[in-house]
């Protein structure tokens, strides 16, 4: 999996940068542009998507494995009145960010998922474009990954009470790349501004989910990440002058991962699948 | 195709992608990692042969790709002969 040190350099750039270029909640994953043209608005539709497909009510004890900035755990505790919640995360920045806006009842550790133990069961689970980070590109290449995810599985089933649901979203790798400067874009997004992540097959997550997860609902979303990551690059461009102000070379480097993914997603190298999952028991 | 035409078609595919490697003698056992290939370059590979061929290889069993003799394995494994033309 990603280590810490990859995570850093994928998270930890700047709070106030991210800030700048993706919604006032800060989800850092493809959002749901069902009914609306609008960012802010489609983001909470994908909240609202998982908050509804793995089941979650005010009474119950959720997980958000890979919680980001806590978007997912701040709608679900302010939005939804879940009074019960805990989101894991590998950076030190989100971690920090989490920590100071108080949620009540949402705890967070910096933590890696293979290092990971509630002091009890969860009745629900969430993990939101974290499923990136669990096989590096080199364990894809050794044909370890199944394994490796299948072992994620296992965990989020050992953390769960019987019956519950897990929602699951991630990036997959659709049609592979075989033009040199398509291929270029796409390598430095992955090498550039996430080491040690890949994006999964949508194959090797449906054979790694067996035997602890029963996939009930599998979704893709191919062009509504096209459409976030267009307005992520749109709202970047307009803060052109204060990024190289303040971040220098960063403007560079996320223009062009930017742009390689609206490009990635437009011509299908790319695509977003949600998942639900209801524990096998 | 034969053993050999698949053989000299990867020859010529594996110069088109990395021409520092035009001539060289490469054998089934050699790694793609140990030619120095990329991984980016061996998608430039899979490019070459599937226009050379007019065929497209399933893309889930290039993740794996890690010899040339895999690369030879690709090409038998799709009866490139039997698929009809991809270009008109």
């Amino acid at each position: 999996m990603s280590t810490q040190e990859d995570i850093a350099v994928s998270y930890d750039v700047s709070n106030e940068f991210f800030a700048l270029w993706l919604d006032r909640r800060m989800n850092y994953s493809c959002a749901l542009f069902e009914g609306t043209d609008d960012l802010e608005q489609a983001q909470v539709n994908k909240l609202r998507y998982f908050h509804d497909g793995a089941r979650v009510d005010p009474g119950k004890r959720v997980l958000d494995v890979g919680c980001g900035w806590g978007a997912n755990i701040e709608f679900l505790a302010r939005d939804m009145g879940v009074a019960d919640l805990t989101g894991i995360t590998l950076s030190k920045a989100q971690f920090a960010a989490i920590e100071a806006k108080q949620i009540p009842g949402v705890k967070v550790e910096c933590v890696s998922y293979k290092d990971y133990q509630p002091e009890r069961p969860f009745d629900a689970a969430i993990s939101i474009g974290m499923f990136e980070h669990i096989a590096t590109p080199e364990e894809a290449r050794a044909g370890k990954h199944i394994a490796i995810y299948r072992d994620y599985f296992r965990r989020v089933w050992s953390w769960t009470t019987p019956g519950s649901w897990f929602g699951l979203q991630s990036v997959i790798g659709d049609r592979v790349p075989r033009n040199p400067t398509d291929l270029r874009e796409i390598a430095h997004a992955t090498y550039t501004i996430f080491p040690g992540a890949i994006t999964p097959r949508l194959e090797a997550i449906i054979a790694s989910t067996n035997p602890y997860w029963e996939i009930l609902e599998v979704k893709t979303r191919r062009e509504h990440y096209e459409k976030t990551a267009a307005e992520w690059l749109r709202r970047l461009r307009s803060h052109e002058t204060e990024i190289r102000e303040r971040w220098g070379d960063r403007y560079e480097e996320y223009e062009r991962y930017l742009a390689a993914c609206v490009m990635a997603f437009a011509k299908g190298y790319q695509s977003l699948v949600q998942m639900l999952l209801r524990r096998v028991d | 195709m034969n053993d050999t035409e698949i053989h000299s078609l990867i020859g010529e595919a594996v110069a088109f992608a990395e021409p520092r490697l035009k001539g060289a003698s490469l054998k089934p056992e050699d790694t793609i990692a140990e030619l120095g290939i990329n991984s980016i370059a061996v998608l430039e590979i899979v490019g070459y042969l599937e226009d050379k061929l007019g065929v497209r290889f399933p893309d889930d069993e290039l993740a794996q790709l890690n010899t040339i003799g895999g690369l030879s394995d690709l090409i038998r494994g799709h009866d490139v002969a039997a698929q009809p033309a991809q270009k008109s």
